[in-house]
């Protein structure tokens, strides 16, 4: 809409930043066809976004910044996605993530119907059902705000059902607290991660226990070891390559790509079998993205049941074994990544009824 | 030339600076309370010389800022811990009544000996503090009432329930009428520092509580899910911290706290239940600003409720000597909180000025 206020004034320079996230891959081109049309009138379009086949794709010239400073520009009929993520990142990235080929296990998360009311209590789940198998990701694409949010809070004892069941490893987990599913094993990386997933205030060790600090070792009896935590933030901080001044920094001051980095150590260093990751790339450098997408493609080998919330379908595409799409707070449809087509994703990303749906 | 003012988040402040800062603040309050004794027609250094030689410049003077400062650390340990956890208790001085309350029903009413008779009240005063605590948790926790009204509305409905008992049901027979309860025995009496009025008992009850405080906020579970469902609620309720719980206890510490400080004052200061102005004289408000100019740290209240017992008692001295209004300890206070609250503003903070 505002884009289309914009052009209807007739404005001579259009400023656009990450245009395209809250945009299907049809209305992506849509929106690429009138940019294009509007630099060819003479207008002038400053375009920005850090998903590079877009920039590549649709400007006429480059430029990179890094921590508030410019990197360089290039042409892009002259450079290709690997030098311009070198340039974003400052050194070499692997784009394609080496994938072993997994045979899925038994069922780890079971969904059978489940209903969820949004906070104006609109139905905004109606009657999902699916199922998360050992050593697969199921991703879960679709436009933000057609349930996905309400279907990761009910899944992880964050907002209650109204009908329907949840089962985690064949027990009912179905309208359970979030402590108490946080111990039967689901793991969980929250979307807004400074509003949801951290408290910015407080020391970075003290934010590598958030929700283990109840068990063992951490705590014991009404008393926490402070000692152990530091030991664990350590570990995380080491083995998850996150960059701190000290374990004592507060964490608000560790960049994007950090804090997920800490978040995610975190979730993963518990005893768990579900991982729930709701867009866990998101607003992060190619570097960061880079690597936590192998960090969950790490987990699926191990034998762990990842389900993945993203609107990014290069994402979606990349990571999933089977792909699920939200709309209107129904999954419109699910389809093995091997035969999935992006244009038929997008287009249930956008509404359209599929064919084979369940 | 236009001037632009800018404000930024400020990152990593050193030790220095926050300290710096908070002298800063406490010197800006005291010139603008300097700026109201001038207007009263009082020369402010000797207002405040006064002040300052009134309560820690003579041994009568420093036995009443210490005997002040039992409540006010007390209850301004206890409202730290509340306030880290963004819990507004300002109802402590309902609490400290609630707690004053219990004590002399248990005092005039149990036959112990001494020692079993003042532990007996202690406990009771405690639990009494922490039930009108309590209340205020779950009334937020079930029904979303906040904090803040139902703490302040309960101070009056604490007071009006003392002033009813004071001259119905427990009015005492040898009062001659006064409405006092009657005079507690010996045995339910606190011991007294020879030539003061410090309560000693309750004076290291106060120190062990500050300190307990501390301990219980930085090292136990429950002060680490206080902590975080103060800085924000939303992790809390990610993390699975039961925020009717921990906040409960909360009220319950917080609150019970409070209640030790009105055993003390009926115990040892009264010796009976009065007035409930004159039980207590607003310690419950004045340690509101014991736990702000603490950095709401429990133990760090043992220094601020002292500093403020001084004003209190100074304020006093300035009363009788310089005529000045009782209003003016308030307004002293008032100010004073105006200007360290205003101060936490800049620590979080940074102006930029600029000029073009």
């Amino acid at each position: 809409m505002e884009i289309v206020k914009a052009l209807l004034q007739g404005v001579d320079l259009l400023i656009l930043d990450e245009p395209t996230s809250v945009l299907t891959p049809s209305e992506v081109e849509e929106l690429f066809f009138v940019v294009r049309r509007m630099s060819a009138e003479g207008h002038s379009v400053i375009f920005i976004s850090h998903k590079l086949e877009e920039v590549l794709s649709i400007c006429t010239r480059l430029a990179v910044m890094r921590r508030g400073r410019m990197e360089g520009g290039a042409d892009p009929a002259q450079v290709d996605r690997r030098e311009l993520a070198r340039m974003m990142v400052g050194r070499e990235v692997l784009f394609s993530l080496e994938r072993k080929a997994m045979e899925p296990g038994g069922v780890v998360l079971d969904v059978k119907g489940l209903s969820v009311r949004g906070d104006r209590g609109n139905e905004a789940v109606r009657g999902v059902s699916l199922q998360v198998r050992r050593g697969e990701i199921l991703g879960i694409a679709g436009v933000s705000g057609n349930g996905q949010r309400e279907l990761v809070e009910a899944v992880t004892g964050l907002r209650k059902s109204h009908a329907g069941k949840t089962f985690l490893c064949g027990k009912d987990i179905t309208n359970a607290s979030a402590r108490l599913i946080g111990d039967l094993g689901i793991s969980h990386v929250p979307e807004e991660r400074i509003k949801f997933g951290i408290v910015p205030n407080l020391f970075l060790y003290e934010n590598s226990v958030l929700k283990q600090h109840r068990n063992r070792p951490f705590s014991r009896r009404l008393f926490l070891d402070y000692d152990a935590i530091r030991d664990h933030a350590r570990g995380i901080v080491e083995h998850y390559r996150v960059s701190t001044p000290s374990l004592n920094e507060p964490l608000k001051n560790l960049s994007g790509g950090n804090i997920q980095k800490l978040i995610l150590g975190r979730e993963i260093s518990g005893e768990h079998s579900l991982l729930v990751a709701a867009h866990p790339t998101y607003g992060l450098d190619v570097g960061a993205t880079e690597y936590i997408r192998g960090l969950l493609l790490e987990l699926r080998e191990k034998g762990k049941g990842v389900l993945l919330i993203s609107e990014d379908l290069e994402e979606i595409f990349e990571l999933s074994d089977r792909i699920a799409v939200m709309f209107g707070g129904r999954v419109v449809g699910v389809v093995d990544r091997d035969r999935a087509v992006v244009e038929e994703v997008g287009l249930w990303m956008a509404g359209a009824p599929a064919g084979g749906a369940p | 030339m236009r001037i632009e003012v800018q404000v930024l988040p400020r990152q990593g402040t050193p030790r220095f600076f926050s300290t710096g800062l908070l002298l800063a603040s406490i010197a800006a309050g005291l010139a603008a309370v300097g700026v109201v004794f001038a207007m009263a027609g009082v020369n402010p250094f000797y207002a405040l010389y006064k002040i300052f030689a009134g309560s820690f410049g003579s041994l009568y003077g420093l036995g009443e800022t210490v005997t002040k400062a039992i409540p006010l650390i007390l209850i301004g340990a206890g409202l730290a811990l509340a306030y880290r956890g963004r819990f507004w208790n300002v109802g402590a001085e309902g609490q400290l009544l609630a707690g004053a309350s219990a004590a002399t029903w248990i005092g005039l009413n149990l036959a112990l000996p001494h020692p079993l008779l003042i532990a007996a009240m202690f406990v009771g005063g405690f639990l009494a503090g922490a039930a009108w605590g309590c209340l205020i948790a779950l009334l937020k926790g079930r029904f979303g009432v906040n904090e803040v009204i139902s703490s302040l509305m309960l101070n009056y409905i604490a007071y009006e329930l003392i002033t009813l008992l004071i001259t119905g049901p427990w009015k005492g027979k040898t009062q001659h009428g006064f409405p006092y309860t009657d005079d507690f025995a010996p045995a339910a009496q606190l011991w007294l520092i020879p030539g003061t009025r410090i309560h000693l008992l309750t004076l290291v009850l106060a120190l062990l509580t500050a300190f307990a405080l501390f301990v219980l906020m930085r090292r136990s579970r429950f002060g680490y899910e206080l902590r975080v469902m103060g800085e924000n609620p939303e992790a809390a309720r990610y993390a699975g911290i039961r925020f009717l719980g921990v906040s409960a206890v909360l009220m319950a510490v917080s609150g019970g706290v409070a209640g030790v400080a009105g055993v003390g004052e009926v115990a040892a200061i009264h010796h009976h239940l009065s007035a409930p102005t004159s039980i207590s004289s607003g310690y419950g408000f004045t340690a509101i600003i014991v736990a702000w100019l603490a950095k709401l740290n429990p133990a760090a209240c043992v220094a601020s409720g002292f500093f403020f017992a001084g004003i209190l008692v100074g304020g006093d001295a300035i009363q009788v000597s310089l005529g000045l209004p009782a209003a003016t300890v308030q307004v002293f206070n008032g100010m004073l909180l105006l200007f360290l609250i205003a101060g936490n503003f800049f620590l979080a903070n940074r102006l930029v000025v600029r000029v073009r």
